[in-house]
């Protein structure tokens, strides 16, 4: 057994990591809020080249064949930056070609690799589609069959959203027979994966937005003072973050252990990304309301940078089933007569 | 211990329910059920016309003596009259801060010409107050505000900064808290000044906040000025003035807050219904939980009120806001899971949030106005436990 990451997948890590940091400021976010611009164009090609969106496609149909280990500690640092576009949507979509037979007639398969045609996933769970005004087509689920429609044949609909950075959109559209994918009996197993694999990148985000949110409070306490000294010198300050960090690290392994999970197809793959998804979601929940009251007033307002991965992280708390809604998948498992305690059963 | 009402006190439910269900309606009916957490600034006209219009009838400031222009109404009447006001509807009251903090303070510790000039006005509706305590630089640590007054020719000059000021912009005067002997520091050397807010020595720069609405305000004095007369207590004693207000701020005005929160709490628990979440386990816990919360924070304010004289708060204020702050955070929280999706949905483009969305952004702040949950903790060990002082000052390594 071995937990560590391999010198490529942290440097994989790494390279986003830089990119991020030179294209990802918050200046550039805030500046997304307020212009006709819904794509930093320079930071997308970058990602783009990375190879990210076609990293979770098979080789030989023009992807790059990763699996969830390598992408992980990516979701994770794309996480730390507030990265407002749909990177891992993308590739999500990306990886449920493999199933889906060869008709190919407007050869998205290989465009979507190339990263020149964007497709969105809308799983039933979500009630809503974030940047879908950006989607050149969607998968779509009706019954369980998977659907496939282009943007021309959708109607998408933008509703007000509380995340200013993921401008959301409901989708209204007609199935029709002849772009239908996959039947419901072989499509039932495809959006399970598709769920667990959105709320697995969907963990990994919380994971960095709790690092930066601690982050950003550490260096205020730090440098702020009351009483004639940094208020990080009261005992009640530090206690409120150093529990984040100890539940943060916590948290870690377990969504590490969840992406190997689904990277290896394991049967306990349901229940690792449930867990996965609640522990990473409250220690996340915690962490924005520890971070504001650390801030004082100043962690209350719109300046503040505070409130882009606040908003972030109340919005992905939600996105790809709610904790309440693994709890209770969660629960089943844990539950059922049949399951196994123990060494060999719940603990591998 | 009695905890029934009498029949006189029925009577007088029976007038404000009466006054209300003919007066909350017609050309009032907009602001009905508005104006309350995170919505503070909304419809500002029409809640303003709400004010004079209680007012000219006698309905604010209840709770004052009636040699004031109040009915000098019993706690069990104040109660009785949040209940009625609350479920009636009536709107987030603009003129709270005239009524409950600077009307008090004005009564407690003012002279008789500044009673004369100003309590009117405050319960009229003719006239709104703002509170300019904080500061850039003193925030928890309020004895360290710089602001300073200086007289010249009968006159106070003011130069310095405010900063958090609740509605300012919508204020007529401000009661602040500022330096009036050089070279003092601390505690020590304070006055407690009210100053008119339409000057060309003022100027109000609103801060934006995370619902995108801006409620509070920097405030900033550039040789404003204000007669010498309007000090409050004596020069130099403006820590405890200013202390006399905070008591206010946690005493009777409770006691109409709770009842709002108790209309957020159905408002949360009527959608919990609707949608289904009430069957979901968790949500049903925090749902009673929060409803046991609402009984207790209710049953301590009725005793604390009972044991306080004169507007001197005994021990167990000094746990209230600790309690409500935190309760009402919690609730702002069960408002979004109960929404489960739906809660990230807002109104309307561009960014205008939804009632419970402002609601769940706005108690975010609970636990940090009018005394961070960590400094109440303070006061609560070291006033009330009688424990050694954390160490303060000059210890920055
Ligand atoms: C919505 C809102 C409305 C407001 N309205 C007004 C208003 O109308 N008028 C007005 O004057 N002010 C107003 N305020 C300001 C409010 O009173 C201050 O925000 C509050 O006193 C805290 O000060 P601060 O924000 O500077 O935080 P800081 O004092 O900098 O505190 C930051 C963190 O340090 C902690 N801390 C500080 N000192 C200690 C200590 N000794 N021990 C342990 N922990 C400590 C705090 O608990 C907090 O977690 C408002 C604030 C808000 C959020």
């Amino acid at each position: 057994m071995d937990f560590r990451f391999t010198e490529e997948q942290i440097s994989f890590r790494d390279s986003l990591k830089k990119l991020c940091e030179e294209t990802c400021k918050t200046s550039s976010i805030r500046s997304l809020w307020n212009s006709l611009e819904r794509l930093d164009q320079a930071r997308w090609s970058k990602l783009i080249d990375l190879g990210v969106v076609g990293s979770l496609i098979e080789k030989d149909e023009g992807g790059l064949g990763l699996t969830d280990i390598d992408l992980v500690l990516m979701a994770e640092e794309s996480g730390y930056y507030a990265l407002p576009e749909p990177l891992w949507e993308v590739a999500l979509s990306g990886s449920i070609l493999k199933y889906i037979p060869n008709n190919n007639e407007e050869n998205w398969k290989a465009r979507l690799a190339n990263g020149d045609f964007f497709i969105l996933t809308c799983h039933e769970i979500n009630k809503f589609t974030p940047n879908a005004d950006l989607a050149d087509a969607f998968f779509l689920q009706d019954g369980d069959g998977l659907y496939f429609a282009t943007k021309e044949e959708a109607k998408i609909i933008e509703r007000d959203g509380l995340d200013p950075s993921q401008p959301i959109f409901e989708i209204k559209w007609k199935p029709k027979k002849s772009k239908r994918l996959m039947h419901r009996s072989e499509s039932v197993e495809v959006w399970q994966e598709i769920l667990n694999r959105g709320a697995l990148f969907t963990s990994a985000q919380l994971l960095g937005l709790t690092q930066k949110v601690l982050d950003l409070s550490v260096d205020y306490v730090k440098s702020r003072e009351q009483f004639g000294r940094a208020i990080g010198s009261f005992q009640a300050v530090k206690h409120l973050l150093a529990n984040i960090q100890v539940k943060l690290e916590f948290a870690r392994p377990v969504v590490y252990k969840a992406a190997y999970s689904l990277a290896s197809n394991s049967s306990g793959r349901y229940r690792d990304v449930s867990y996965a998804k609640i522990v990473s979601s409250q220690v996340s929940k915690l962490a924005s309301k520890t971070a504001i009251q650390s801030h004082g007033a100043i962690g209350y307002t719109w300046e503040s940078d505070l409130q882009i991965f606040m908003k972030r992280i109340w919005f992905l708390d939600v996105m790809w089933g709610s904790s309440v809604w693994h709890l209770k998948r969660l629960e089943k498992e844990i539950l059922s007569p049949s399951s196994e305690i123990g060494p060999g059963g719940t603990f591998v | 211990m009695h905890l029934e009402f009498s029949k006189k006190e029925e009577l007088f439910r029976e007038e404000v329910s009466s006054w209300l269900s003919k007066n909350l309606k017609g050309k009032f009916k907009p602001v009905v059920g508005r104006g309350g957490s995170g919505d503070q600034t909304e419809l500002l006209e029409e809640r303003v016309e709400w004010e004079k219009h209680m007012g000219k009838s006698g309905w604010t400031c209840i709770g004052w003596p009636k040699k004031f222009g109040g009915r000098n109404a019993s706690i069990n009447e104040q109660v009785i009259f949040y209940e009625e006001y609350t479920k009636a509807g009536g709107p987030g009251r603009i003129g709270h801060i005239g009524e409950t903090l600077a009307g008090p303070t004005i009564i407690s510790f003012g002279s008789k010409e500044q009673q004369k000039r100003f309590l009117p006005k405050i319960r009229l509706g003719e006239e709104y107050w703002c509170q300019g305590y904080s500061e850039p630089s003193a925030g928890s640590d309020l004895a360290a505000v710089k602001t300073k007054a200086e007289l010249v020719k009968g006159k106070w000059k003011i130069n310095g900064q405010k900063i958090w000021t609740s509605l300012a912009k919508e204020s007529d005067w401000i009661f602040v808290l500022c330096r009036t002997t050089k070279k003092s520091s601390g505690r020590e050397g304070l006055s407690y000044i009210l100053v008119p807010m339409s000057q060309p020595g003022i100027t109000i720069q609103p801060i934006k906040q995370l619902t995108g609405q801006s409620e509070f305000n920097e405030v900033f004095f550039d040789n404003a000025e204000t007669q010498e007369e309007n000090v409050v207590g004596e020069v130099g004693e403006g820590w405890k003035v200013a202390m006399g207000t905070l008591g206010f701020e946690r005493g009777t005005s409770t006691l109409g807050q709770q009842m709002a929160f108790e209309q957020e709490f159905n408002t949360v628990l009527k959608i919990a219904k609707e949608n289904g979440s009430s069957e979901i386990p968790s949500i049903k816990n925090q749902l009673s939980e929060a409803w046991i919360g609402l009984r207790i924070m209710r049953f301590n304010a009725l005793r604390m009120l009972s044991n306080s004289r004169d507007g001197l708060l005994s021990k167990e204020a000094m746990l209230s806001k600790l309690y409500w702050a935190t309760w009402h955070r919690n609730l702002g929280k069960l408002a979004m899971d109960v929404l489960g999706m739906e809660s990230e949905i807002g109104d309307k483009l561009p960014y205008d949030l939804t009632f419970l969305q402002k609601m769940f952004l706005f108690t975010r702040s609970d636990t940090i106005y009018a005394g961070t949950n960590q400094i109440q903790r303070n006061i609560i060990s070291e006033r009330a436990l009688g424990m050694p002082k954390e160490p303060r000052g000059d210890n920055k390594k």
